[in-house]
């Protein structure tokens, strides 16, 4: 793993180790956040994978705190996949964070409160992040393993409106005329 | 005879919109030629039926190929002119010394079916692919303002990417949805409300918008405002 996104990983998991045992939840939609220029960047797994995680994680706690439901305890796993990264062993940490998405999945199931699953959920949310951030339709889904139906419905009701910098509407309606003439 | 080539963003935004039947019609007013490139087929229909989500939206778009509506074009040479395609326009921009991936193969069919083939224009619903091919310079900006650094411009990629795709003319759904009301392909829908006509245009604008078209408020409303009540 790059070193960058190696720092940026660690840091995440340091602040939402806090906020969790501050009991501070709303911190970790924002948490989720954080790897996502890593993300855009270097396109890895490990960026993408922690997104997804801890905006899969601050749903999850959301759902059970509305049903006055016992909050999962991911302290421990978080804590061991951060020590395991710090220690350089990649190959724990990986699996730790796997191990994690799994569980977080078994959770879901069990609560059984939404159409969608939570961890599908979180992909989408990150995927649209993505590409806010310069990444296509298509590239967001290949790397995230998304439909490319789901993804643009998503994106076409969610992402904030950006001015169009490239042809003017007037000519791009001239040239449809056009060619249906 | 004219030829459009499909990307998957538009038929999405067709078929989300219930419009999609607006594509047959289209043809047979004007006869136009649809072609969509395998690889735009894969991602529409082939990955959706082998999930249970969106198995319907996939049978209705291979039932346009069934029927002959839209052509898929199989092709050796796309493939690997897209591949080309997508070697430069995934150089053009890099940080931290890695290339960033913009787009994907699926696109760069799409636009490497239309150098082949000669077409007269593509339909891409996607921003970013859209801003690459005609502001490449303003999709830099906008990542570096989101990425909170400065991106390094490959300048060469991008002439190499530029001149390849200089020729070509990219269309949205919303100019194809607004060019088939034009036609009265719509004209159905037309019923007993105050402003009828600009009531129907207003809501297939905004329904293909909402089903991922990339178009801005501004645009719909410069279009709605053209159209007599």
């Amino acid at each position: 793993m790059r070193r960058i996104i190696k720092e940026d990983i660690l840091a995440v998991l340091e602040k939402v180790l806090r906020a969790i045992k501050k009991e501070d939840y709303s911190k970790l939609t924002e948490l989720s956040n954080r790897t996502i220029h890593d993300a855009s960047i270097f396109q890895d797994d490990d960026s993408l994978s922690i997104a997804v995680v801890v905006y899969a994680l601050s749903k999850i706690i959301d759902r059970c705190i509305g049903r006055e439901q016992v909050c999962p305890d991911v302290e421990a796993r978080l804590r061991k996949a951060h020590d395991s990264l710090k220690h350089d062993d990649d190959n724990a940490y990986r699996a730790g964070i796997k191990r994690l998405l799994k569980e977080i999945g078994e959770y879901d199931s069990q609560l059984k409160l939404y159409i969608q699953e939570v961890i599908e959920q979180a992909k989408i949310k990150k995927a649209s992040k993505l590409h806010e951030h310069g990444i296509s339709i298509a590239r967001t889904a290949e790397l995230l393993g998304l439909s490319r139906w789901e993804l643009q419905k998503y994106i076409g009701q969610t992402v904030p409106e950006v001015p169009q910098d490239g042809m003017k509407i007037t000519e791009r309606l001239r040239r449809a005329r056009e060619l249906f003439r | 005879m004219k030829t459009l080539i499909f990307d998957s963003g538009p038929i999405i935004s067709l078929t989300t919109t219930s419009l999609f039947w607006l594509i047959e019609e289209l043809k047979k007013k004007t006869k136009v030629n649809f072609v969509m490139p395998i690889g735009v087929k894969r991602e529409l229909v082939d990955k959706p039926l082998t999930t249970l989500r969106f198995k319907f939206e996939a049978l209705q778009v291979q039932s346009l190929i069934d029927r002959k509506v839209i052509k898929v074009i199989k092709d050796e040479a796309v493939v690997k002119k897209a591949r080309e395609l997508l070697n430069m326009a995934n150089s053009i921009l890099s940080a931290h010394g890695q290339k960033i991936k913009i787009v994907q193969v699926g696109e760069m069919e799409t636009l490497a079916a239309a150098m082949i083939y000669k077409a007269d224009a593509v339909a891409i619903d996607e921003r970013i692919t859209r801003t690459l091919m005609e502001n490449p310079k303003r999709l830099q900006k906008l990542m570096e303002k989101r990425l909170h650094m400065q991106l390094k411009l490959n300048q060469k990629a991008l002439r190499e990417f530029e001149e390849a795709i200089k020729h070509i003319t990219v269309l949205r759904s919303i100019e194809l949805v607004t060019v088939a009301y034009e036609l009265g392909l719509l004209d159905k829908f037309i019923v007993d409300v105050p402003n009828a006509r600009r009531e129907l245009l207003e809501s297939i604008l905004w329904g293909v918008k909402l089903n991922g078209c990339s178009v801005t408020e501004d645009e719909i409303n410069l279009i709605v405002k053209s159209e007599k009540a």
